[in-house]
């Protein structure tokens, strides 16, 4: 583990140094679920409006 | 009304009453931010592409037994969701991401001589989202969490609290702890974020 250093509540929460690289990280690294999965999803949403909860059992059962 | 500019209320409240392709726009809104917060604490796109999965089929169980509340934040309790999951995975496979001490120098690029300054500048940037990419992987699942949240994602504290399931001030104590934690690590390896 990083020990980490005493807290001292002075010092800023939100630090400019690291705001902007981190931001642009983040957005570099965007990416999106797979569509096998967006599938099985908006196939669960409409299954389950047209044939009811009460078939359904857990998530377990209905992934691959 | 057009369809895009429906309110998540309204999407959720036309999901309820039967209409499947305001799910999808509900989805369609918040899958982004909702995939890659939880890729970004998992580190593995098949993991994520399950977690994803499970968030989304909790969500339309709790839509549709009744049971969702709205307050006017979805991507709250979308996240929040996500979160519980995450935590519920670490769990169940007994290893709460850790930091762990490593020796591991980290690697600069050579100073060799280049010509042209945009390939510099590129090969820079990509040097310092690696660096930083090491540092932040280094921090504790929860700091990770808060500061991807905070930074990335705009979120307050008190938005952050309500995710993770503690108080404004655990929340404020893990950023403050980011912070410190990666300015140690720039610090001990003399790193420049700037370009």
């Amino acid at each position: 583990m990083i020990a980490n250093a005493t807290l001292n509540c002075n010092q800023p929460v939100y630090d400019d140094t690291f705001a902007a690289p981190l931001k642009e990280l983040f957005s570099a690294e965007k990416s999106k679920p797979s569509s096998k999965v967006l599938d099985f999803i908006f196939g669960f949403a409409g299954a389950y409006e047209s044939i009811g909860s009460e078939l359904f059992g857990t998530v377990d059962v209905m992934k691959n | 009304m057009s369809e895009n500019r429906k309110t998540d209320k309204q999407l959720i409240d036309g999901y309820r009453s039967g209409c499947l392709s305001d799910f999808e726009l509900l989805v369609g809104r918040y899958q982004e931010q909702v995939y890659n917060y939880v890729l970004s604490l998992v580190k593995d796109r098949q993991l994520a592409d399950d977690l994803f999965q499970d968030t989304f089929v909790k969500i339309i169980r709790t839509i549709k037994a009744g049971a969702y509340k709205d307050e006017g934040k979805f991507i709250q309790f979308a996240m929040r969701i996500a979160h519980n999951l995450i935590i519920d995975h670490f769990r169940k496979e007994n290893r709460l991401p850790v930091v762990e001490s490593s020796s591991e120098d980290y690697n600069y690029v050579d100073n060799a001589p280049i010509t042209d300054p945009s390939v510099e500048q590129g090969m820079i940037v990509d040097q310092v989202h690696s660096d930083l990419r090491k540092m932040v992987d280094r921090l504790p699942l929860e700091q990770r969490e808060v500061l991807r949240m905070r930074i990335y994602d705009d979120m307050s504290f008190k938005e952050i609290a309500d995710i993770t399931n503690v108080s404004i001030n655990t929340a404020l104590g893990r950023m403050r702890y980011a912070l410190i934690n990666l300015r140690k690590m720039a610090e001990c390896y003399k790193m420049s974020l700037s370009y």
